[in-house]
């Protein structure tokens, strides 16, 4: 069995003359939680699409579990749980019978999970799905995501949309195969603050581009939010090594900084300010440097 | 905003959602199949050309009702995109009919016009298309005031085309009786007498769909309500009558409730219709064998049951309309005729939607990620169909049986069939079972032809109707100016194009695994089998053109076997 359960090698992907991915090199190994991130049309549902085998590669390759997801999709989709963006469910069956109908395809279907799922959920057997509110949609999506207990669970917006009882669902169901062995999941959100919470490493695509893949830890270990104090008002902030963003005015300036933090100290003092606050920080506000950063012009250019 | 600023908004977007493609892919698709189905007619036949064209004046009545159940069901929900916009329900209902009408009345004419240019129909314009118009607002409102129920829909379509449809027909024969000649038959003019017909028509189907749209607007769900107070009102307006008459005294109120305001209670409570509450409990199923009979479960009940359940309630509004009609044998065997027509018609049609993925000719994720080979997937649509067409046969075939048995037993052609079947199998096999199960393998290849050209791209689709009836223009008018070289040429083409297609589709399905070696084998089988009896049951010479088309049209039925698992393959990954 393969330590690497996802490898896309340079892959790209066009829509006519937009490029939706651009040589996205990228492995994901057995276990833990990988958070996929990005604007819209990032290239996020793109990328899961090609995972699915919804989508071939215009140049480059795919990998699931070692198999091509095009060429073997029942193999492929049969390890994997997928819970759509759109809640795509048949409107017209009812719990139980979508229920039924998955089961069929997936060998290691638990139907005690199923069971312990539902009453989770607080969702009732002989209900409709086309009378299910958005929020229950999404947990039966997850329901039938999860019974057959996947080796990769594909995430794509599970937050989108819905109260906090379903998000909290969704993530207490994503913490819950977590702690099976081995088990995978990708999680693709606008929801940072949960990705933040969840997640293990973190991938950001922007414009089709894989621009971070690392461990969320490190990550948020190596950016720094910190407030300076100069004794006089200043007109424009310093330049500082890192530096991503500056917010303030006169004597009070705060930025986010990628850097070293020793390195960031001296640079503060040689500037002449007094470091008053450092705290670590957000996802989102790394998200947000790092996204106003990739869309200035000279940054595309 | 001004009405006709608004009246314009709405017909545009009416337009360019797909209606302005839609109706030529309709028609195109209608008249390919009355072309192909005339062309088989003639061929099978051996009559001459001249001879048959009266056959296809029973075949104006199919056009009249088609475009109205094809809109009409295309239609069902379209109007909700619509609700949230600042447009009153009658506004937003009066431009939605005026525009499904004139779209109705259009899908007519492009039929009559082609089917005049390529077949001679020299159908009328103006009258049937009044009656296509009108009938599309007939079933319009009434799948509008159905709202959601699936069930009513059914019930209602079945009851338009086998009650209001035969109806439309009766009238349009009575007015083409009146006419004389061509010229007259052409003439731009609408009698007064319909008019009083076809005006109130239009304007209650105006009125009942203002009242569907607008409950459907608020979210209310259509329920018998209204017909529980009707007919509360009528008791009490009969009670009081009643007791107007008796003067019994007035019962003292009883403070304990033991009286009849206990009963008016208890009357009170059996009236009301009781909020649904959802059973809890449920029936322990079986377990599916496999996937692929799961996969085949969805398609069967998603949008298989539909069709033969349809054909049913049809046949049970048909029965209805036999019973109180005072009809000739004449008009029952044009009836049969007609709708038997109107189902070959139909045939790619019904593919379309049994091929298609909730509606949509992309298919949507759950489908599409579902752990099943492309193969089994398209397999499963096309068991469906095979199940359909089957279902649907079988369910004709017993309603012709019983009307025949039992409301004109004395009829020549039943008794026909009674005579071969007494003088043996053999007998009844060559003269109805063959040529019946070669009507059916007929209907199959459309059917499944359909299913597997829904399998594929949406484009695909407006691209083969619009398409193929093109060519088939252009391949009829070459033939037409051509001697019989170019006739022989075109023959032996078609029948190359279909074995090469068969070829083809199945060389790729073979390389892309969508088929396995087994089914490529029983393909092969039952093309020997095909191509050692079709010719002789059609009569076919032994010229190298004419077994060149035999050998192309035994072909045909095998074909959507490798066109639905390539279709889908390409569909699915793209």
């Amino acid at each position: 069995m393969t330590d690497t359960i996802v490898a896309l090698q340079h892959l790209s992907r066009h829509f006519g003359d937009t490029a939706a991915l651009l040589g996205v090199t990228l492995s994901i190994p057995r276990g833990g939680v990988f958070g996929l991130v990005g604007e819209n049309g990032a290239g996020k549902t793109t990328l899961i699409k090609h995972l699915l085998g919804l989508y071939k590669a215009d140049v480059g390759s795919v990998t699931v579990f070692g198999m091509d997801p095009v060429r073997d999709p029942a193999a492929v989709l049969g390890r994997i749980g997928y819970l759509a963006e759109d809640r795509d469910l048949p409107d017209w069956m009812r719990v139980h019978e979508l229920m039924r109908y998955t089961k069929a395809f997936y060998p290691r279907w638990d139907d005690r999970f199923a069971e312990e799922l539902l009453q989770t959920f607080d969702l009732r057997r002989d209900q409709k799905i086309r009378t299910l509110s958005r929020g229950q949609r999404a947990r039966a999506g997850l329901l039938i995501a999860l019974a057959h207990r996947p080796e990769l669970l594909i995430l794509d917006e599970p937050s989108s949309g819905l109260d906090p009882g379903a998000r909290q669902d969704i993530l207490a169901a994503i913490v819950r195969t977590i702690a099976d062995e081995g088990r995978t999941v990708l999680l693709s959100s606008h929801l940072l603050h949960e990705v933040q919470r969840v997640a293990d490493q973190v991938m950001m695509l922007h414009r089709g581009r894989l621009v971070w893949n690392e461990p969320l830890d490190s990550l948020l270990t190596r950016h720094h939010v910190i407030t300076l104090h100069w004794p006089e008002a200043v007109a424009v902030h310093p330049v500082l090594p890192g530096a991503l963003w500056w917010s303030g005015e006169g004597t009070e300036w705060t930025c986010m900084c990628d850097g070293e933090w020793t390195r960031l100290k001296e640079a503060a003092a040689a500037a002449g300010a007094t470091i008053m606050e450092q705290r670590p920080p957000s996802l989102e506000e790394v998200f947000l440097a790092r996204t106003k950063i990739a869309n200035l012009p000279e940054a595309q250019s | 905003m001004t009405t006709r600023t608004v009246g314009w908004a709405v017909s545009w977007e009416y337009w360019r959602r797909g209606t302005m493609w839609f109706v030529p892919a309709v028609a195109g698709l209608a008249i390919l199949c009355t072309t192909l189905l005339y062309s088989a007619l003639l061929w099978r036949t051996g009559l001459r050309y001249a001879d048959l064209r009266h056959e296809l004046d029973d075949g104006l009545a199919a056009f009249v009702v088609l475009p109205a159940v094809v809109l009409a069901i295309a239609s069902w929900t379209a109007s909700r995109r619509n609700y949230t916009l600042p447009v009153s329900t009658p506004v937003l209902v009066a431009w939605t009919l005026l525009n499904g009408s004139l779209a109705s009345a259009t899908l007519y004419a492009i039929v009559a016009i082609v089917l005049s240019l390529l077949l001679g129909a020299d159908w009328p314009l103006l009258v049937p298309a009044c009656w296509a118009a009108t009938s599309y607002a007939l079933l319009q409102s009434l799948v509008w005031w159905v709202g959601r129920s699936r069930g009513l829909l059914v019930l209602l379509v079945g009851l338009f085309v086998g009650l209001v449809a035969p109806f439309i027909l009766d009238q349009l024969r009575i007015h083409l009786r009146q006419l004389d000649g061509d010229l007259v038959r052409m003439a731009p003019n609408v009698p007064g007498g319909m008019l009083t017909v076809l005006v109130p028509a239009w304007l209650i189907s105006y009125l009942v769909s203002v009242n569907g749209v607008a409950r459907d607007r608020r979210g209310d769900g259509w329920t018998l309500d209204w017909l529980a107070q009707a007919w509360k009102t009528v008791c009490d307006w009969g009670g009081l009558l009643l007791r107007a008459k008796a003067a019994p005294p007035a019962p003292p109120l009883d403070q304990e409730g033991t009286g009849e305001v206990q009963a008016v209670a208890a009357t009170y409570d059996t009236d009301r219709v009781p909020c649904a509450e959802p059973a809890q409990t449920t029936r322990p199923k079986r377990k599916f064998r496999s996937p692929q009979s799961a996969q085949f479960w969805l398609e069967w009940r998603a949008k298989g049951r539909m069709v033969p359940l349809s054909v049913m309630v049809c046949l049970a509004w048909l029965w209805i309309w036999f019973s109180i009609a005072t009809l000739q044998p004449s008009d029952v065997d044009a009836a049969w005729g007609g709708l038997s027509g109107i189902m070959i018609v139909l045939a790619p049609l019904v593919g379309l939607h049994l091929g298609a993925d909730s509606g949509q000719f992309n298919r949507r994720p759950f489908s599409t990620t579902r752990p099943l080979s492309d193969g089994d997937q398209a397999f499963a649509v096309l068991k469906n169909v095979a199940l359909v067409v089957g279902g649907c046969t079988a369910i004709w075939l017993l309603g012709l049986a019983v009307t025949y048995t039992v409301m004109w037993p004395d009829h020549g052609a039943w008794q026909k069939i009674q005579q071969a079947w007494a003088e043996g199998p053999g007998n009844f096999c060559s003269d109805y079972a063959l040529p019946f199960a070669y009507f059916v393998l007929f209907v199959w290849t459309l059917c499944a032809l359909g299913a597997s050209l829904a399998l594929a791209r949406g484009w695909l689709v407006a691209l083969v109707g619009l398409g193929v009836p093109l060519l088939l223009t252009v391949v009829l008018w070459i033939a037409s100016q051509g001697g019989p070289l170019i006739e022989t040429l075109l023959v032996a083409t078609v029948g190359s194009a279909f074995q090469c297609a068969a070829v083809i589709l199945f060389a790729v399905a073979r390389v892309l695994r969508l088929i396995s070696t087994r089914t490529i084998v029983a393909c092969l089988a039952g093309y020997v089998v095909l191509v050692v009896s079709v010719p002789t049951a059609l009569g076919l010479g032994s010229s190298a053109v004419e077994r060149s088309l035999a050998l192309g049209l035994c072909a045909a039925p095998f074909i959507p076997l490798a066109a639905a698992p390539c279709a889908l393959y390409w569909n699915r990954h793209r």
